[in-house]
Formats: C-alpha cells, structure tokens, sequence
C-alpha cells in the first residue's frame, strides 16, 4: 500500500530518472563507447523498468514533468558559455546564420517530405515538422499548425537521442572538423540533448549548439507558415 | 498508449523521416557552415 502510494507523487519520477540517469553516466565513464551515451541507455532503462513492473506511463510523468520544466531554465543557462565565447562566436556569424538557415529549411524538408512519400498521414507530416526544434518551442509551433503535440514530444526527444548519440562521430566521418561547424550542425539537428552531448566533446562546440538552439526555434517558426503556404498552392 | 494505434499504422514513416532527417540537417547545417567559415585565424577548438 505504501508502495502504491509512492507511485502517486512525483517523487517517483524525479527518482527513478535521477538514479538510472547517474547510473548510465557512471557505466559511460566506465565504457567510454557511443552506444554506452548515458541519455540512450536511460531511456532504455526506464522503459524496461515501467514494462517489468508493469507500472503506468501516467504516474512517472508526474515526476518527470517537473523534470521537463527544467529544460527551459537550462536553455537559458547556456547563455554562460555562450557569452565566454561571445568575440569567436561573433566573428563567424554569417557562417553560423547561414548553416542554421539552410539547417532549418532541410529539417522541415527533409522530415516532412520522406514522410509524405512513405505515405505518412498529414496529422503525422505535421508533427514531424518541428522535430529539430527544442521543446517548448516545437509544441507550440505543433499546436499551431495542427500536429499532435504528444508524438511531437517523442520525436523531437528522438531526434535528440539520435543526433547526441550519432553526432559527433557523424561529422567526422563526412568531414565536419572545425568546432564551430560541429557544434552547429548537433544544435540545429539535435537541439538541448545534442548540445548537452557536444558540451562534453568540446566547450566551444558546445557553445555554438546551444545558440543554435535558439536560432533554429525562431528560424523554424518563420519558415513553417511561409512553406506550408507554398505546399498548399499545390 | 494514447496515440498508440497511429504510431503503430504510421511507424515506417514516422521512424524513417525522423532518423534520415536528423542525419540530413547535421551534414547540411555542419558543411555549409564550414565552408564559410574564416579559415586564416584557426582559433576554434577547446579553449579557444
């Protein structure tokens, strides 16, 4: 009975994502592997937990909701980084404008086209939209336009998981080198999680991530309407 | 699950769009960005 009214407070959530979180950052430091990224095997982890005990989706969200309100105030927190970078950062703001733009044009592109061409429904094509946009600001572009927010929700943490996982190691291959570029193509994909990601690979990678947050959330809101004005003419 | 029977009709969609398109937007974001970057002052890199 007791155990069952833990499951009720958000005490439950804060503590099995806390834990599994710490533990997975332990067993990454330990790895040092990709697969090993403490964000991926948390997930995993906590999935599995709710199946195995058989426990309801409902009673963690009311702890990790909370959670997921951080997220905004450490958007903000990385305007520290940011601001220690501020005279690098400035000097390459046409390239940093114009790979988040074309950033930004692909991520709509890309996500709804592959997905009309698999015969994805317009609900579907809507909610995948904003999927490289963090958040708060993709659910509020998503309830606009007329997606579902909840799978928004899932796919833009996704899309995080994927692009913090797979990132770095990705730009290298294809010759992504320089700090700058790095950091802004895990950002505008992969928004908070990738940059959280980047933060460890590199200060200023991370730096420039974070800023790409920003830029992709207000760039994707002015793209949205104006291509989805244009696909209706078709 | 709430919307699991869309998830469920519309998966190959749904996973094939959002894990192709995270790929395509890091290597369109990361080279254009690189390649108009200024390459005489290479002061990128940790502690820069």
């Amino acid at each position: 009975m007791m155990g069952a009214k833990m499951l009720e407070t958000p005490l439950f959530g804060i503590t099995l994502t806390l834990v599994t979180y710490l533990l997975s950052q332990k067993l990454y430091r330990r790895v040092g592997k990709v697969w090993a990224n403490p964000v991926l095997v948390s997930i995993v982890s906590i999935i599995m937990l709710l199946k195995l005990f058989d426990l309801e989706y409902r009673d963690y969200a009311r702890g990790g909701d909370i959670l997921v309100f951080l997220l905004g105030p450490s958007v903000v927190a990385l305007a520290i980084p940011l601001y220690q970078r501020r005279e690098v950062i400035w000097k390459r703001k046409r390239p940093i404008m114009m790979g988040v733009f074309a950033g930004s044009l692909a991520s709509i592109l890309s996500a709804c086209g592959l997905a009309w061409i698999l015969g994805g429904s317009r609900d579907v094509i809507l909610s995948l939209a904003p999927k490289s946009v963090t958040t708060p600001i993709a659910i509020s572009i998503v309830e606009k336009i007329g997606g579902i927010a909840p799978l928004t929700a899932a796919l833009v943490v996704l899309t995080g998981c994927i692009g913090a996982v797979c990132g770095p190691e990705f730009c290298k291959r294809i010759g992504i080198t320089s700090p700058v570029a790095t950091g802004l193509a895990v950002g505008t994909s992969a928004h908070g999680i990738g940059t959280a990601r980047m933060l460890e690979v590199d200060r200023l990678s991370g730096a420039v991530a974070g800023l790409a947050i920003g830029l992709n959330g207000l760039m994707t809101t002015f793209l949205l309407p104006i291509l989805m004005a244009i696909a209706g003419h078709w | 699950m709430v919307y699991g029977d869309l998830i469920a009709a519309e998966w190959l969609p749904i996973t094939v769009a959002t894990v192709l398109s995270t790929f395509v937007v890091m290597a369109v974001t990361g080279k254009i960005a690189q390649k108009l970057e200024p390459s005489a002052d290479d002061d990128g890199g940790e502690d820069a």
